[in-house]
C-alpha cells in the first residue's frame, strides 16, 4: 500500500517545499521583495540573503517566495477556470450525447489543434501583455482538455446500471450528474488538473520569458528568469533559484498526477 | 474516399472559422498600426492620412471581405511592418520552423523508443529507475531554460555548435535538442507503457510459448502493436510544435514563423498576424490529417470506424 | 510484411532528417564579410516613407543626400561638392559632383530636384514637416541645384543630411525594398527577420572602396544570443548594446568596447497640463527629488552622462553646460516646496514603455526616489503602441520616461517644446521660450548659440521635463575589426570598418 503511494506523497512533499514559503510570504518576507538597494547588488548567497541578491540588490529569497504567489495563483486560476468551463461543457456532452456531443467535441478538437502559445500571442495582439492575458490564454487552452476528459468519463458512467436505475426512479438529470456521476469521475478530472497545473506553470514561465506576462516590479518566477538570463554569467544564483522553484512544483504536480492515476487503477 | 471528402470539408470549415475569429479578434483593437509607424518623431497630424493609406479608415466588415477575397485568390496582402508581400515572408520562415519541429520530434523518437523499450523489457532494473527519474526531470524543466543551458555549454564553453541564428543545418541541432528533451521524456513513458501493455497480451505470450526468439517477438509483434499509440502521441507533439517553437526560436534567434509572429504581434502588423495564424492553423490541420492517414496505415481496424 | 515496410520508412525518414540536420554547411568567405547584429528589421527603404531609426542606421550606407554628417557632427559635402549661401540667407546653391547611382546611371540635378520636391510634399513624405521652409527647388545650368527658402532657416543643411532628403533616380519605383542610392554600399538582399545583405558599390564618387565586400546586418532580437554569437565569432559587431550586458563583454581579450555618447536625451516627461503638475513649485520639487547619479548606476550600469538640458552634450556647440546648479538634487527642499504648494501627499501615475528596459528601470528607480519625498507614484507599464497613443498622442498621463533621439541641429530637438507644436507631448507652455525658438531659426553664429542657451535654461528652470541622462552607446566589436566611427546621429558607418 505504502509503495503505491510513493509518487503521490513525494509529489506533495515537493509542492510543499515551495508552497509553504509562498503562503508565508502572504504575511511576511525576510526583506521587501520590491524595494531596491543598489549598494548590495549581486551578493552571492549568504546567511542574511539565503539566495543572494539580484541586479537591484533585492533579496532573491524574498522574491522567489513572493514570486510564487503570482506564478501559483495564475496557474491555479487558469486551471480552475478551464476545469469549471471545460468540465461543465464536457459533462453535458457526455451525459446527453447526440448533437450536443457532436458540436462540442468538434469545437474542442479545433481548439486542441491550436497551440496555447499561439492563443496567447493572439490575446497579446488584442489586449496587450499582462497578467490577465496570460491567465486567460492558459485557461482557454485548458477548456478543451477538461472537456474531453469529463465527457469520456460521463459517457462511460451514464451507461452504468446505477445511473439507469436512478433515472428510472425519476431522479432529475442534475441530481444524477451532481450526486452520482461527478463523484465517480472526480479522480480522472483531478489527475488532469494536476497535470494541467504543471503545464500552466511552464506556460506562465515561457510567456513571461517572452515579456508577454507579468510586468515588473511584481515578481513572478518566469519574469525573474527573463531578467536574470542577462546576468547568468555573473550571478548564476539569479537564474538557478527561480528555475529550481518552477522545476520542483512541476515535478511535484506531475508526480501527484501519476500517484492519483496509480491509485485509480 | 468518403472519409477524405468529409475531411476536406471539415478542413475548409475549420479554416474559415479560424480566419474569421482571427480577423475580428485582431481588428477590434484600441490602438492601431499607423501610430506605431509614426513613433515619437512622427507628426500626430500625419496620423489620419496614414490610416487612410493603410486602408484602416474603412469599415471592419469591408476590410474583412476584401481580406478574405484576397486570401482565396492566394493574395495575403502586404505587411505593414516590412512593406513587402506577406506570402514570401511566410515562405522564407516556414522551412525553419518545419525543419525544427520535425527534427525535434524525430530526435525525441530516437531517444525515447530505445529507452522506452529498454525500460519495458528490463522492469525494475537500474535503467528503468534512472530513465523514469530523468524523464520526470525532463518534463519539469522549462525548455527555454534548457536552451540557455545548452548554448552555454555547447556553444560558449565547448565551441562545438553555433549559438544562434540560422546559417547552416548545424544551427538547428541545439534548438531541436532543447525542444526534444521534454518531449522525449513524455514519449519514453508512452513507449514503456504501451510496450508493457503489448507484452502482457495473450498473443505475445502465445508467440513466446511457441518458442519464437525473444528479439523477434519484441520487435515484430509488440513494437508493431505499440506503434499506433507512439505515432499518435508523436503526431500530437508535432502539431503542438508547429505553433509552439516561438520561445526556442527567440532563445536561438531563429528566423522561423514564431519569431515573425512575435514581431508582428508586438508591432500590431495586423495583416501579417492574420496571415501567420491562418497559415499555422492550416499547417496543423494538414499534419493532423496526415497523421490520421499514417495511423490508418498502421492499424487497419481504424479504417472501418 | 506491412509492418516491415512501415518501419523501413520510419528509418529512412529519420536518416534523411539527420542528414538535413547535420548536412548543409555554407562556408562563407570569412575574409571579406562582416556580420553586424541589429535587433529589428528596417521599416522601409523608401526615403519618403521610412521613420524608424533602425532603417536610418543601415540606409546611411546606401543613400546619400546633398550633404552628410561627419563623425564629429559637422557638415561635409556628399553629392554636392560644395555650396553657396547668399547674403539674404534664403538662396542655397549646390554644385553637384560626378556621381553614379547603384543602377549605373549618373546623378543629375533633376534627380535631386525630384527627390527634394517629393520630400517636402505632405501628400507623399512622412517627414514633409521638416522641409516646409523651402519655397522652391530647381535645377540650374552646370549641374547646380538651387534651393530657395521662404525665410532664413538655419537648420536647413542639417535637415538635408537626413534619410528623408536622400537622392534616388527620378524614375525609381519600389524603393521600399529595392533602394537605389549612391552610397558606398548597395542592397543585395533583404530577408525580413533574417538579414540585410549589402555589397560594395564599385563606382562610388569618392573613388574609395570599403574594405568589406559584404556586410550582413543580422536580425537578432535577443541580445543574449547576439552577445554569445559575438564571443564565438559568428558576429563581429553589436552596435548599441544594452548596458545590462556590459559585464558579459568587459575584459574579454578578443572584444573591444567603444563607449560613446548616444545623443539621446532621456527624460522624465511631466504633463505640464495636469492640475497639480501645472504648479511650477511641484515640477521643481520633482526635479529636485531626482537623483541622477543613482539612476545612472542603477539603470545604466554607470554608462551614461548626466543631463540638465534638453540637448545632449554630444552637441558641444549648442549644449548649455551651466544648468547643473539650477535645481540640484535636494530631497529636503523638494519636500518643502511640495508642502509650500499644498501637495504634501501627491498621488501620480507613471506610464512606462515596456519594450525599453532602460526607461522602465529608470522609472522604477525614480518612483522609489519620489516616494521618499512624499509623492506616491503608481507604475503602469504599457506596450509601445499603447504608450504612443496614451502619452505621445493623447497626452493623457502624469509622468513618463522616454528617450528622444538626437538630431544635428538644436532647432529640430528644441522646437518640440513650443506650446503649439504637435509633438509637444509635455504640454509645456512658455511664451518666452516660443519667442526664442522662433528667433533661433534665422539667427546664426554666436547670436544663435546665446538664443539656444537661454531657451535651454527656460526648459530646465520651468521644468518642461526632468532631463536625466544621455546613455552611452556601447558598441562592441571583435578586436580584429578597426575603424569604428561614432556619430552623434543614429548610423553605422560600415564603409569605415576594416580588418
Amino acid at each position: 500500500m505504502r509503495q503505491r503511494n510513493l509518487p503521490l506523497w513525494t509529489g506533495v512533499f515537493f509542492i510543499a517545499i515551495v508552497a509553504v514559503p509562498t503562503i508565508i510570504s502572504l504575511f511576511c518576507t525576510p526583506f521587501d521583495p520590491v524595494v531596491m538597494d543598489l549598494d548590495v547588488r549581486f551578493q552571492p548567497p549568504s546567511s542574511s540573503n539565503w539566495f543572494g541578491t539580484d541586479q537591484y540588490g533585492r533579496d532573491l529569497f524574498s522574491r522567489v517566495m513572493a514570486g510564487g504567489q503570482t506564478s501559483l495563483a495564475i496557474s491555479a486560476a487558469a486551471v480552475g477556470i478551464g476545469m469549471a468551463i471545460g468540465g461543465t461543457l464536457g459533462g453535458f456532452a457526455g451525459y446527453y450525447g447526440k448533437r450536443w456531443d457532436e458540436l462540442l467535441m468538434r469545437l474542442a478538437e479545433a481548439f486542441l489543434a491550436f497551440p496555447s502559445i499561439l492563443l496567447a500571442l493572439l490575446a497579446v495582439t488584442i489586449v496587450g501583455p499582462g497578467k490577465a492575458t496570460v491567465l486567460a490564454a492558459i485557461a482557454i487552452a485548458n477548456i478543451p482538455v477538461f472537456m474531453k476528459i469529463t465527457r469520456a468519463s460521463f459517457l462511460q458512467q451514464s451507461k452504468f446500471e446505477y445511473v439507469l436505475a436512478a433515472q428510472a426512479l425519476g431522479a432529475s438529470d442534475w441530481r444524477i450528474m451532481a450526486r452520482h456521476i461527478l463523484p465517480n469521475s472526480l479522480r480522472m478530472i483531478l489527475v488532469q488538473a494536476s497535470a494541467s497545473f504543471a503545464g500552466a506553470l511552464l506556460a506562465e514561465a515561457s510567456l513571461s520569458y517572452l515579456g508577454l506576462g507579468v510586468q515588473p516590479p511584481e515578481p513572478s518566477w518566469g519574469r525573474m528568469l527573463r531578467e536574470a538570463q542577462f546576468y547568468g554569467g555573473r550571478a548564476p544564483w539569479t537564474v538557478a533559484f527561480p528555475g529550481i522553484a518552477i522545476a520542483l512544483v512541476v515535478l511535484g504536480f506531475n508526480l501527484v498526477a501519476d500517484g492519483l492515476r496509480i491509485k485509480g487503477k | 474516399m468518403r472519409y477524405v471528402t468529409e475531411k476536406i470539408v471539415s478542413f475548409a470549415i475549420t479554416l474559415l472559422l479560424v480566419s474569421t475569429v482571427t480577423f475580428f479578434g485582431v481588428n477590434v483593437l484600441p490602438s492601431d498600426p499607423a501610430m506605431l509607424i509614426l513613433g515619437t518623431e512622427g507628426d500626430p497630424e500625419r496620423l489620419e492620412s496614414l490610416r487612410q493609406e493603410l486602408g484602416l479608415d474603412r469599415h471592419v466588415l469591408a476590410r474583412f471581405v476584401r481580406w478574405l477575397r484576397g486570401m482565396l485568390s492566394g493574395d495575403m496582402g502586404r505587411s505593414i511592418r516590412y512593406s513587402v508581400e506577406i506570402a514570401p515572408l511566410i515562405r522564407n520562415a516556414l522551412p525553419v520552423t518545419l525543419l525544427l519541429a520535425v527534427s525535434a520530434v524525430g530526435l525525441a523518437l530516437l531517444i525515447s523508443i530505445p529507452l522506452g523499450i529498454g525500460c519495458a523489457v528490463r522492469q525494475g532494473s537500474f535503467l528503468e529507475t534512472a530513465s523514469l527519474l530523468l524523464s520526470q526531470l525532463g518534463m519539469a524543466l522549462p525548455s527555454f531554460w534548457l536552451g540557455l543551458l545548452l548554448i552555454n555549454l555547447f556553444a560558449l564553453r565547448l565551441g562545438w555548435l553555433p549559438p544562434a541564428g540560422f546559417t547552416s543545418g548545424y544551427s538547428l541541432i541545439l534548438p531541436a535538442l532543447a525542444l526534444a528533451v521534454p518531449r522525449a521524456a513524455v514519449l519514453t513513458r508512452i513507449v514503456r507503457g504501451s510496450m508493457l501493455d503489448a507484452l502482457s497480451q495473450d498473443y505475445i505470450r502465445t508467440a513466446r510459448s511457441k518458442g519464437l526468439p525473444r528479439q523477434m517477438v519484441l520487435y515484430k509483434h509488440a513494437l508493431k502493436n505499440a506503434a499506433v499509440s507512439i505515432a499518435s502521441v508523436a503526431g500530437v507533439h508535432l502539431t503542438q510544435l508547429l505553433g509552439g517553437t516561438i520561445v526556442i526560436e527567440q532563445v536561438f534567434s531563429l528566423p522561423g514563423l514564431g519569431q515573425l509572429l512575435l514581431a508582428a504581434a508586438l508591432q500590431r502588423d495586423l495583416p501579417l498576424v492574420q496571415g501567420l495564424v491562418v497559415t499555422s492553423a492550416a499547417l496543423i490541420l494538414l499534419v493532423n490529417f496526415g497523421i490520421d492517414l499514417v495511423l490508418m496505415g498502421l492499424d487497419p481496424r481504424l479504417r472501418y470506424e | 510484411m506491412r509492418s516491415k515496410t512501415v518501419w523501413k520508412r520510419v528509418f529512412e525518414i529519420s536518416l534523411l532528417m539527420l542528414m538535413l540536420v547535420g548536412g548543409t554547411i555554407l562556408a562563407a568567405a570569412k575574409e571579406e564579410t562582416i556580420n553586424i547584429a541589429v535587433p529589428t528589421d528596417p521599416d522601409s527603404f523608401d526615403p519618403t516613407r521610412s521613420v524608424a531609426a533602425a532603417t536610418a542606421e543601415i540606409a546611411f550606407n546606401i543613400y546619400e543626400g546633398l550633404v552628410k554628417s561627419t563623425p564629429d557632427g559637422q557638415l561635409t559635402g556628399a553629392l554636392a561638392s560644395h555650396w553657396e549661401i547668399d547674403s539674404s540667407q534664403t538662396v542655397y546653391t549646390f554644385y553637384l559632383r560626378e556621381a553614379y547611382f547603384h543602377n549605373g546611371t549618373q546623378v543629375t540635378a533633376d534627380d535631386v530636384v525630384n527627390a527634394l520636391d517629393r520630400a517636402r510634399d505632405p501628400q507623399i513624405s512622412q517627414r514633409a514637416g521638416n522641409y516646409q521652409a523651402i519655397a522652391s527647388v530647381h535645377a540650374q545650368e552646370g549641374n547646380q541645384v538651387v534651393i530657395t527658402l521662404k525665410e532664413p532657416y538655419a537648420p536647413l543643411l542639417y535637415e538635408l543630411t537626413e534619410l528623408a532628403a536622400a537622392v534616388y533616380p527620378k524614375d525609381a519605383a519600389g524603393l521600399d525594398n529595392r533602394p537605389i542610392g549612391t552610397g558606398p554600399y548597395k542592397l543585395e538582399e533583404w530577408r525580413p527577420n533574417q538579414y540585410i545583405k549589402l555589397t560594395r558599390f564599385d563606382r562610388h564618387w569618392s573613388g574609395q572602396q570599403p574594405f568589406f565586400r559584404d556586410v550582413y546586418f543580422r536580425i537578432m532580437p535577443d541580445y543574449n544570443s547576439a552577445v554569445i554569437s559575438l564571443k564565438t565569432g559568428n558576429i563581429d559587431l553589436i552596435p548599441r548594446l544594452e548596458a545590462s550586458f556590459l559585464h558579459q563583454v568587459e575584459n574579454t581579450p578578443n572584444l573591444a568596447v567603444h563607449a560613446d555618447p548616444m545623443n539621446l536625451v532621456q527624460l522624465l516627461a511631466i504633463n505640464n497640463a495636469r492640475p497639480a503638475l501645472s504648479d511650477l513649485k511641484v515640477r521643481q520639487a520633482i526635479a529636485m527629488a531626482v537623483n541622477r547619479d543613482q539612476i545612472i548606476v542603477g539603470a545604466a550600469w554607470g554608462q551614461g552622462e548626466k543631463l540638465y538640458s534638453g540637448l545632449s552634450p554630444a552637441m558641444p556647440e549648442f549644449y548649455n553646460a551651466g544648468l547643473e546648479n539650477l535645481l540640484p538634487y535636494d530631497p529636503a527642499r523638494a519636500q518643502a516646496l511640495l508642502n509650500d504648494a499644498g501637495y504634501a501627499n501627491l498621488e501620480l501615475t507613471m506610464t512606462l514603455p515596456a519594450p525599453y528596459p532602460l526607461h522602465v528601470q529608470t522609472g522604477e528607480i525614480i518612483a522609489d526616489q519620489l516616494r521618499r519625498v512624499g509623492v506616491n507614484v503608481r507604475i503602469e507599464i504599457v506596450e509601445w503602441g499603447t504608450w504612443l497613443e496614451k502619452v505621445y498622442t493623447q497626452r493623457d498621463y502624469d509622468l513618463s520616461i522616454v528617450g528622444l533621439t538626437g538630431k544635428l541641429d538644436p532647432h529640430t530637438i528644441l522646437s518640440r517644446y513650443v506650446s503649439t507644436n504637435s509633438r509637444n507631448f509635455t504640454n509645456f507652455n512658455s511664451a518666452e521660450f516660443d519667442r526664442l525658438i522662433n528667433e533661433g531659426i534665422s539667427a546664426s553664429g554666436p547670436e544663435r548659440k546665446s538664443i539656444y542657451d537661454q531657451a535651454q535654461e527656460i526648459l530646465a528652470r520651468e521644468v518642461a521635463a526632468v532631463f536625466i541622462m544621455d546613455p552611452l552607446q556601447l558598441n562592441v566589436l571583435n578586436a580584429e575589426i578597426k575603424g569604428w566611427q561614432s556619430y552623434p546621429i543614429y548610423v553605422i558607418d560600415a564603409a569605415a570598418l576594416y580588418k
